[in-house]
């Protein structure tokens, strides 16, 4: 399995920079798991503990709405990391992830993760740094698509003030806000 | 002017670091007096720093709107996601009010996110706190106008649209960009 997971986790970007030790230190906290096919991996809503790479197979993501309705948001295949703001932070999951069919992954436990990184391991910060990157380029993405899709204009009336600002309500805890 | 260790300490940046540690960064890093309508970076420009408001105000600006989007006040930090992802100042900061800001130069923003040491893995592990908060604030917001906890009037087009763009918004911040 060790040298399975040495050759497989390179190909996957956030793991792409780490040498082979590096990647051997991260070892403890990887387990290889089956997911049969119509199998939870994790529920909107439940603790974050874990992220997953795909192997083999397909994970789908689903979003349920306050209203009941649920929408596939996404399809992952091999290669794919999902769950990873478990590696940062363990809020609430906020979609459902389960197989499309039979799949393979590597589970990356959040709790042994976080005890790489209280041990100061310089394979879990490359791993958090990369993260962090990864999240930066997507509040790029985001501003970029509220700058396309969202309008800006001064909201027409008081009903739908909090709706119009919404562009602005958004960017602002995304990008210039501090932590309050 | 360097900041003192005890002025560093007391941002929320730099908390945890030991008081070795805050010496050597008081050394690194600069204040910057900044008078009031004073505009500290432009939306366009390459990035060259990162800062810490220490005190005073700074207003936060886009081209594409006519007011004001932000406020920045003391130990609010900004301009360090562009210096994470390479990317140019998504936004124009101008100082609303006479206000002392900690210059973080690239170089020591770059050194301190990239070192392979305890010390810049405490500070690694604050800018991704706040880089966490940011995404968790956004999302809460995000879920907010897509589950309707906002009451827009569901006639209005143009809400509907919001709340779609709102939707698309949320994903992409939790599992990327669609392919």
């Amino acid at each position: 399995m060790a040298r399975n997971i040495a050759e497989f986790l390179p190909q996957v970007p956030i793991f792409a920079g780490l040498t082979p030790d590096e990647i051997h230190a991260l070892l403890p906290a990887i387990i290889e798991q089956d997911v049969p096919r119509e199998t939870v991996v994790y529920e909107q809503g439940s603790v974050a503990n874990a992220a997953y790479v795909i192997t083999l197979g397909q994970l789908e993501v689903d979003l349920t709405k306050p209203d009941g309705t649920t929408t596939r948001v996404r399809t992952l295949g091999p290669g794919h990391l999902v769950g990873e703001l478990a590696l940062l932070d363990s809020g609430p999951r906020s979609a459902t992830v389960r197989a499309r069919n039979p799949a393979h992954v590597y589970r990356i436990d959040g709790t042994a993760f976080n005890e790489l990184r209280a041990q100061r391991s310089p394979a879990a910060y490359k791993v958090i740094r990369e993260l962090v990157r990864v999240m930066c380029d997507r509040f790029r993405d985001v501003d970029a698509q509220i700058e396309r899709t969202v309008d800006f204009g001064d909201p027409p009336s008081v009903e739908i003030e909090e709706a119009g600002g919404v562009g602005n309500w958004l960017r602002r805890a995304l990008r210039f806000g501090g932590q309050r | 002017m360097n900041p003192t260790p005890d002025m560093l300490s007391r941002l929320p940046l730099f908390s945890g670091l030991n008081a070795a540690e805050l010496d050597m960064l008081s050394a690194e890093l600069h204040l910057r007096e900044v008078g009031a309508s004073k505009v500290v970076c432009t939306q366009g420009d390459r990035a060259d720093s990162a800062y810490v408001v220490v005190s005073g105000r700074l207003g936060v600006y886009k081209e594409s709107i006519s007011h004001r989007l932000a406020w920045l006040e003391s130990g609010d930090v900004f301009g360090h996601i562009a210096l994470i992802d390479g990317g140019v100042r998504s936004a124009t900061c101008q100082a609303e009010e006479a206000s002392t800001l900690l210059q973080i130069t690239g170089d020591v923003f770059k050194r301190l996110f990239a070192a392979d040491n305890g010390f810049a893995y405490k500070v690694l592990d604050r800018v991704a706190l706040d880089v966490v908060a940011r995404l968790r604030e956004v999302t809460d917001r995000l879920g907010k106008v897509v589950s309707g906890r906002l009451n827009p009037d569901e006639a209005d087009a143009r809400v509907a649209e919001q709340v779609a763009a709102a939707s698309l918004l949320l994903t992409t911040i939790e599992f990327g960009p669609a392919e």
